[in-house]
């Protein structure tokens, strides 16, 4: 079993995603722009911190956690921060599969990929296009028992 | 369409039914009149009552379109259903398909001979049945004989099982709850006082006072009524969870299992085993340690509503438990256990609930230092407190000693604890809809892990396993790389 990587545009993609929030702080923190303020150091100082955390720490070390893999009997997807995760779906239980792409994913050519299970949904982002087509027909068209038809 | 697939309609009660699910609409009359009364301009009113009157002639009108046009059939391939006025729905739904097929019968339609058959499959909602309509008793048994097959024999013993009255009574005894009896209680005086007057009310109230009175030696009066009253809900919760259960019969087939029994409310489902999620052998910390276990089903329109009958094999010793589960479905019984929780896993189960144990009768203790003149509340709300805590201590200290995971064939027993419960679940590697191993920065380092297991159902299951090595349990659920 081979753990695959997503494709490394996605952390581009999860900055940009940011950036709307971002603006808007920093919008706030220009329009009551005061250097003898308490309140607005605090604030100022929380989101610029908040904001370089995400982009230098937390985005690259999802990016590094976050891999996937089809075994035999299930989809395993690694990923996590702080807590790191590894999931499995049993390859009977997929529902179905759904290729989500947005402007931004376009843009730089990667997909997501959607699984639906009974009561429950996992998402793989960062999938190249090929690869995420790939996954959703070897995942949504399986042999009757459960594992991979070829 | 031939004469054997003729629609069939439902019985005319269901008129009132749907009546009674538009009465909400009564409201628009009711506050017409009740400001007229108050402004003082009855003639007003009654120059308006051919509009109240109109409305209930049209909220009779629709009720009875809704039953004309709701037409079913039923045979021993498939239901056809057709239902609506405006949208009018045509649907057929293969019996195959059908999870749970139920009859009730509730105490209130019995002298009518109406009963209540339930349709549940994989779709549509947790809360309610698929469909539900109310047919003639004899029309409901035909329909329950659609799906019936012969008793299964094994060993020259028929797969069938009519547990002692005394085991229901300890399962109601043990799985009563004293909230919902309150409510019942509340809701039932209330009512009283309302049809049979404040009288009736009043007297309740002042025996209950009187009684609270008489009961409280050495205690605080406010303790001793809500104590009382605690013992009232629980007492009124037990009868109704025995007359839920009492005659309860349950038949295995080949492909299904029929449960049948109640009392108020008389039961009968027709679960297919194959959409049966997982069976739960329950215990609480007091019928572990008396040696009790009681067997739960969960499966795809059983135990839906709270009348319904939850519980297969109701409270017995382990050794009849087994054997009776064997009997009934012998495809889920439980494993030894071969893996379990990794060394020092005492944090993970006992730290929160010891930090709980110590910080409430400190609390207790400083607020008694602090308002002294209220000490006596005090000392009795932090012990009120304390004792649960305590309790859900003793649990988890089980459950650290007796949890795992085990395999045999395709099917998991798993052994955790949630709230105040101990289970061993059994389930099929069919049913397993994702497996969520978790690590925290402390475990990654000991190669921990928790894991969550989600199970196939109308809702989400979660049965949660704590501190097992990461190892163990990849291997235990086939995922290692070498797998």
């Amino acid at each position: 079993m081979q753990l695959k990587k997503p494709d490394p545009r996605v952390r581009t993609v999860w900055r940009l995603r940011l950036l709307p929030a971002a603006a808007l702080l920093l919008y706030l923190s220009i329009r009551f722009w005061s250097f003898s303020d308490l309140i607005w150091w605090i604030f100022t100082g929380l989101w610029l911190s908040a904001f370089l955390f995400f982009m230098l720490i937390y985005f690259p070390l999802r990016y590094r956690r976050l891999s996937y893999a089809l075994h035999s009997r299930a989809l395993i997807v690694h990923a996590g921060v702080i807590d790191t995760r590894i999931k499995a779906v049993p390859l009977h239980a997929v529902l179905y599969a759904s290729v989500l792409s947005t402007p931004l994913l376009r843009r730089f050519g990667i997909r997501s990929l959607v699984l639906y299970m009974a009561g429950s949904r996992l998402t793989i982002p960062g999938l190249t296009a090929e690869d995420a087509n790939a996954l959703r027909e070897k995942l949504t068209f399986q042999s009757p028992d459960g594992g991979i038809s070829s | 369409m031939n004469q054997t697939e003729r629609m069939r309609r439902t019985h005319p009660l269901s008129i009132f039914i749907f009546l009674y699910r538009f009465l909400f609409l009564l409201i628009l009359p009711l506050l017409r009149g009740f400001l007229s009364t108050l402004h003082g301009r009855l003639a007003e009113w009654f120059a308006g009552v051919w509009l109240d009157i109109l409305l209930l002639l049209f909220l009779i009108v629709l009720s009875t379109l809704k039953w004309a046009f709701f037409q079913y059939h039923m045979d021993k391939c498939h239901i056809k259903i057709t239902y609506g006025i405006l949208f009018r729905h045509t649907l057929s739904i293969p019996l195959r398909y059908v999870s749970t097929l139920s009859v009730l019968s509730s105490i209130w339609l019995r002298p009518f001979w109406i009963a209540k058959v339930r349709v549940d499959t994989a779709a549509r909602g947790i809360r309610k049945a698929d469909f539900s309509f109310y047919v003639r008793q004899s029309e409901a048994r035909r329909i329950l004989h659609l799906r019936n097959e012969p008793e299964q024999i094994r060993d020259g013993v028929a797969c069938k099982y009519r547990p002692a009255t005394w085991s229901l009574v300890l399962l109601s005894v043990f799985t009563s709850n004293s909230l919902p009896g309150i409510l019942m209680v509340a809701t039932f005086v209330s009512h009283a006082g309302k049809v049979l007057g404040n009288e009736l009310s009043l007297l309740v109230r002042h025996t209950f006072e009187e009684t609270a009175r008489k009961i409280a030696f050495g205690l605080p009066p406010i303790a001793a009524a809500a104590a009382l009253l605690l013992f009232i809900g629980w007492f009124a919760a037990f009868l109704m969870n025995l007359l839920q259960t009492r005659g309860l019969e349950i038949i295995r087939t080949e492909h299904t299992l029929k449960i049948s029994g109640g009392v108020l409310m008389k039961k009968c489902y027709s679960l297919r085993c194959g959409d049966i999620s997982f069976v739960d052998i329950r215990q609480s910390l007091l019928t572990r340690m008396l040696g009790l276990y009681s067997v739960y089903l969960n499966a795809i329109g059983f135990g839906k509503e709270q009348a319904d009958i939850a519980a297969i094999i109701p409270f017995s010793v382990k050794s009849r438990v087994l054997n009776r589960l064997a009997l009934l479905l012998p495809e889920f019984v439980p494993a030894q256990r071969t893996i379990r929780p990794g060394h020092n896993a005492f944090l993970k189960f006992l730290f929160w609930p010891a930090v709980y144990c110590v910080l409430i009768p400190t609390a207790a203790a400083y607020g008694m230092h602090l308002f002294p003149t209220l000490a006596n509340i005090i000392q009795f709300v932090g012990a009120m407190i304390a004792l649960p805590v305590l309790w859900y201590f003793g649990v988890r200290l089980l459950d650290m000693i007796s949890s795992g995971v085990s395999k045999q064939d395709e099917f998991y027993t798993i052994r955790y604890s949630i709230g105040y419960y101990l289970h061993t679940v059994i389930v099929s590697w069919e049913k397993i809809t994702v497996i969520d191993i978790r690590q925290n920065p402390f475990q990654r380092r000991s190669k921990k892990c928790d894991a969550a297991i989600l199970t196939r159902a109308e809702g989400r299951k979660r049965h949660i396993l704590r501190a097992f090595r990461l190892e163990d349990c990849l291997r235990m659920f086939g995922l290692q790389e070498t797998d």
